[in-house]
């Protein structure tokens, strides 16, 4: 593993602001989800939208 | 793009090295560690709290079901040289998501005793030859979860 430069030390939400769609995703909505597992948590989503 | 499932903690031998190193890096605690390899053993829809995630990224993100990722095509006529196999996967997703930088791909949340320190891998693929894989470790406090070392685990 290598050790993280400060421009890697951003924030999960920097990897999604990568991920970003258009700029109006309700317009073009995916396919409706199939959940069958079992749900993360509410702290989970905190975790994931941390910086 | 989120794919709306976690991923399952790795078991395969390329991987494993990185729990060991996971109990080194700064910030890491063994209880989280521990914690991640135990709820990864599940894969969790990320479904239910997609909004919450979306509401405080303040970026628009999409989860989408891993059965539409592996509904694009894995193999096809061949490719130029400078692309591989997995530009057949790319080209369909980028076909159903044009507007699409990418997708996010998270594991579960492993929590210390405390849960005050938090581990998770998350993996940004972007193409063929283009992506990065992460171990994030991530300390809250009083104003909430705030990352505290970020190690690329692979890059292409």
């Amino acid at each position: 593993m290598t050790r993280p430069s400060l421009v890697q030390l951003g924030a999960i939400s920097l990897i999604l602001a990568a991920c970003t769609t258009g700029p109006d995703p309700v317009t073009r909505p995916g396919p409706a989800p199939t959940h069958t597992s079992p749900s993360a948590t509410l702290d989970d989503a905190a975790v994931y939208a941390a910086d | 793009m989120v794919v709306e499932t976690t991923t399952l903690t790795p078991r395969d031998g390329i991987v494993e090295r990185y729990w060991a190193e996971m109990y080194g890096l700064p910030g890491s605690d063994s209880t989280a560690v521990e914690d991640l390899q135990r709820r990864g053993r599940v894969a969790l829809s990320l479904s239910s709290i997609g909004s919450i995630m979306a509401a405080r990224l303040h970026w628009p993100i999409q989860i989408v079901p891993a059965a539409t990722f592996a509904s694009f095509p894995k193999s096809g006529p061949p490719m130029p040289r400078e692309r591989s196999a997995a530009g057949w996967f790319w080209d369909g997703f980028y076909r159903m998501f044009p507007n699409a930088m990418g997708d996010v791909v998270f594991s579960a949340v492993g929590y210390d005793k405390h849960r005050t320190r938090a581990v998770l891998m998350v993996n940004h693929g972007c193409g063929p030859m283009c992506g990065q894989g992460y171990v994030v470790i991530l300390r809250r406090d009083r104003t909430g979860w705030h990352i505290v070392t970020l190690v690329i685990t692979d890059q292409s």
